[in-house]
């Protein structure tokens, strides 16, 4: 069947008003399901966390549920006399249009057509109608606040003895961050762990289960807080051992790289200890660190890091090589940063810091100073031996035959027996001690540390350096620094 | 389907109409819109009733009409003793050549093509009833015989709305059969002005025929061809339901003041003078706004008002009004 104009008009009237009428089934059932939806999920939200996995699916179902009512609207046609009474209201054909769109195409009048065809070009469809969306609009707004709301925790339905369970853990895992004791990732999966098990606290209260999460979670942050502690014993031993290595005429040229590796593992894991170091006569031998460092890749992204926190940075070889004395300036630098560590993590945690470094020490099996257990008289750990012995004639000889049970360990000393059990510690000693250090070492808190600290560690190093025949220039050509000891005193191991 | 009448043709009929309209425009002046309502029912094949005060030119109107028209022009005055056989004729002994009597049809002055019945409620309702078959189906029976009545055939009433001591006012059946009442009112002081200083005498100008019957027929035929669309006729089906109390989509006011609503035969007068209307107009179909215009003259005075419109102050015209405005021209 041919389609004229009218035909058209009528085609896209017909359009229109099926478009129109399904709006206008949906819009009404729509408010009222975005807003049955909208109080659901605000219940949900405030009332009913053990449901909060609902809340997409009420959105959804708020959203499609009027659906079926557009497509009963759209489903609904228009009779063609109503149609065509419609255009040619539209047109403002008086009747004409009505009696032309009652015969087919090919039957129409041409001339009465043609008298109809400016108004039907210039028809304008019926504009559409929005009223109903309004309340439709509100209802959506309010689903969208809803679903915006945070959702309640549910630990707000717990007993509060259970409760109190968490907030402690919540700040233990807020001050290791703080503190830096946690690695990003770990601190992560700490918080997450924690957020599971209040979710399942809220839901199954408490049992076996909490319990042994909360305690696994709990010797979680002990393990952090002695890897912390262990990783600055470490860098402190390590910063000690290659201080003591520069200051001995023996040492490599290579062992200046080796002895800003410490450093910046000691910056690293204690960001305080190092504030300024390309202050002093010192500078142009710590870039020439930094750049041997660097270019032996003795040095990690996390180091580098630490060293321009430190105000390191840019590091370049010093014309004609690092001699000895400038090592050996390198040396007294860094013995004095960890004097001021040492000193500090002493002053705040009594002597278990002490052991731990002592430990360290003994593990490490320094080569220089005096080991534990080792005969000869010495000054303290990490000095040179008053009086020295020839090892291999205080070695002990050979074992000939061993106990059953009994073996010989590759130092030569022989393991009889072994016992596994728990470690004697004082562990909340060791955590405050690790707090504190790692507070000490925030840069934020330099004031309270200059005055907290080191008024006591200068009268304790004058005290023991009183004697010490030999300043070095350099030394005494640096300016003191705040926080650190006098530069007469050039101590290279911790102030006993 | 719908055959829409040429517009050549319709352009050719309807200046023929206007002719006539521009007529009796210049014989009743200043009353343009009842000079069209009168010559649409009359168009449409309906009689139209006039009723107003006497002097406003309500017979020049009719006789002028009638004069345009060229049609056969009859008067009938009604009295309170005219007889139906005054009207209709009757049978009367009549006297051959050779002596022999026999009785013969006396047609009736109701045996013209344009009647006019002037002051129609005068008359008993006896004799206004000899009007009814004769309105309703051209014919007038007498006797045994019916007789036809001359085509076309209309019946123009006059009636006066004051003065109502010894009147008999018309039957709704009588109502029924007018397609149009129209009320005529005054002139403007301005037409007034023009009466006085073009007519001395006071009587219009005689006016010479435009057409004849023949010509008169085709313009009714014509009007019949005016289309009507399906959704203009439901529009007065509804609109004529409506006026009926008992009927469900009836608005308040119909059913709180009206105790008889409008006839069938109402819908069709309805559609029939909407025809003419747009033909007056020069279009070949009928438009809701054609149903709109014709509403009030062609139901007003069918309607049966109960005397709560009376208590409430409530006409048939505003019943009118009120049904416009309550029935949509397109069912939802």
């Amino acid at each position: 069947m041919p389609m004229d104009l009218i035909d058209r008009r009528l085609a896209h009237l017909h359009h229109r008003r099926r478009v129109q009428r399904a709006f206008d089934a949906w819009m009404p059932w729509a408010a009222l399901s975005l807003g049955l939806a909208a109080v659901a999920v605000m219940v949900v939200r405030l009332g009913a966390p053990a449901l909060a996995w609902a809340v997409p699916t009420l959105v959804a179902a708020g959203a499609l549920a009027a659906l079926p009512m557009a497509a009963r609207g759209w489903r609904r046609r228009d009779p063609p006399e109503l149609l065509a009474g419609h255009l040619d209201e539209l047109a403002r054909a008086q009747g004409l249009a009505m009696a032309l769109a009652a015969d087919d195409a090919r039957d129409r009048d041409a001339d009465w057509a043609a008298r109809l065809r400016r108004p039907l070009e210039t028809v304008e469809l019926p504009a559409w109608r929005w009223a109903a969306a309004r309340p439709m609009l509100v209802a959506g707004i309010c689903l969208a606040v809803a679903v915006a709301l945070p959702q309640a925790s549910p630990t707000a339905t717990m007993p509060p003895s259970v409760a109190n369970l968490f907030a402690p853990l919540a700040a233990r895992i807020d001050e290791a961050a703080a503190e830096r004791l946690l690695p990003r990732d770990d601190e992560q999966a700490a918080r997450a762990r924690l957020e599971e098990l209040e979710a399942h606290a809220s839901g199954s209260g408490m049992d076996q289960t909490l319990w042994d999460g909360l305690d696994r979670l709990d010797r979680d942050l002990d393990a952090a807080d002695d890897a912390a502690a262990q990783r600055l014993a470490a860098a402190l031993v390590e910063a000690e051992t290659q201080a003591d290595a520069a200051g001995d005429q023996a040492a490599t040229p290579g062992s200046s790289a080796q002895m800003l590796a410490a450093l910046a593992e000691l910056a690293a894991q204690a960001p305080g200890l190092v504030p300024t170091l390309p202050e002093g006569a010192d500078a142009a031998a710590m870039q020439a660190a930094l750049a041997e460092a660097a270019a032996n890749g003795l040095l990690s992204p996390e180091h580098l890091q630490a060293l321009q926190r430190a105000g390191l940075r840019g590091g370049k070889e010093m014309p004609g090589g690092m001699d000895d004395a400038a090592r050996r300036a390198l040396a007294k630098r860094l013995a004095e940063q960890l004097a001021i560590g040492i000193g500090k993590l002493r002053g705040d945690d009594g002597g278990s810091w002490e052991e731990r470094l002592e430990r360290e020490r003994g593990g490490r099996g320094r080569g220089r100073g005096r080991r534990d257990g080792e005969p000869g008289v010495g000054r303290g750990p990490g000095h040179e031996p008053l009086s020295f012995e020839d090892r291999a004639r205080l070695d002990g000889g050979a074992v000939d035959g061993l106990p059953p049970g009994a073996r010989l360990n590759p130092d030569g000393s022989v393991t009889l027996a072994e016992q596994q059990r728990g470690a004697e510690l004082d562990e909340a000693a060791l955590h405050a001690a690790t707090r504190a250090a790692a507070r000490a070492f925030d840069p934020g808190a330099a004031d309270a540390r200059r005055t907290r600290v080191a008024p006591r560690h200068r009268a304790t190093i004058e005290r023991y350096f009183a004697s010490t025949p030999s300043v070095p220039a350099a030394a005494a050509a640096t300016p003191p620094a705040p926080a650190v000891p006098p530069r007469t005193a050039a101590p290279t191991t911790p102030v006993p | 389907m719908t055959t829409l009448i040429p517009e050549a043709e319709l352009e050719r009929l309807h200046a023929r109409a206007r002719t006539i309209l521009d007529g009796l425009d210049r014989i009743v002046l200043g009353q343009q819109q009842l000079n069209r309502l009168v010559v649409g029912g009359m168009l449409a094949g309906g009689h139209v009733l006039l009723e107003g005060l006497p002097g406003l030119g309500k017979t020049e109107l009719v006789k002028g009409l009638a004069a345009l028209s060229g049609l056969d022009y009859r008067r009938i005055q009604f009295t309170p003793d005219l007889m139906p056989s005054d009207i209709t004729g009757t049978n009367v002994l009549h006297e051959t050549p050779d002596k022999g009597k026999h009785l013969v049809f006396r047609h009736g002055p109701i045996f013209g093509q344009i009647v006019l019945a002037d002051e129609i409620n005068r008359a008993s309702p006896k004799t206004q009833s000899a009007l009814l078959q004769a309105m309703q189906e051209g014919t007038v029976t007498v006797f045994d015989t019916t007789h036809r009545l001359p085509q076309p055939f209309f019946v123009l009433a006059t009636q006066n709305p004051i003065e109502l001591d010894g009147t008999y006012p018309l039957p709704e059946a009588q109502l029924d059969r007018f397609a149009i009442k129209a009320v005529v009112t005054g002139v403007t002081s301005e037409t007034l002005c023009r009466i006085l200083m073009d007519r001395p005498d006071g009587r219009p100008p005689a006016p010479a025929a435009v057409c004849d019957a023949a010509q008169m027929t085709e313009l009714t035929a014509a009007v019949r061809r005016i289309a009507l669309p399906q959704a203009v006729a439901a529009f007065i089906a509804r609109l004529v339901n409506a006026s009926r109390p008992d009927h469900a989509d009836a608005p308040g006011v119909v059913r709180s003041s009206v105790r008889w609503g409008a006839s069938p035969r109402a819908a069709i007068a309805l559609a029939g003078c909407a025809r003419a209307h747009a033909f007056l107009a020069g279009r070949p179909a009928v438009g809701f706004a054609d149903v709109k215009a014709l509403a009030t003259p062609v139901l007003a005075h069918r309607l049966v008002l109960g005397y709560e419109a009376g208590l409430s102050g409530i006409g048939a015209p505003q019943v009118v009004s009120e049904l416009l405005a309550q029935v949509p021209e397109l069912a939802a």
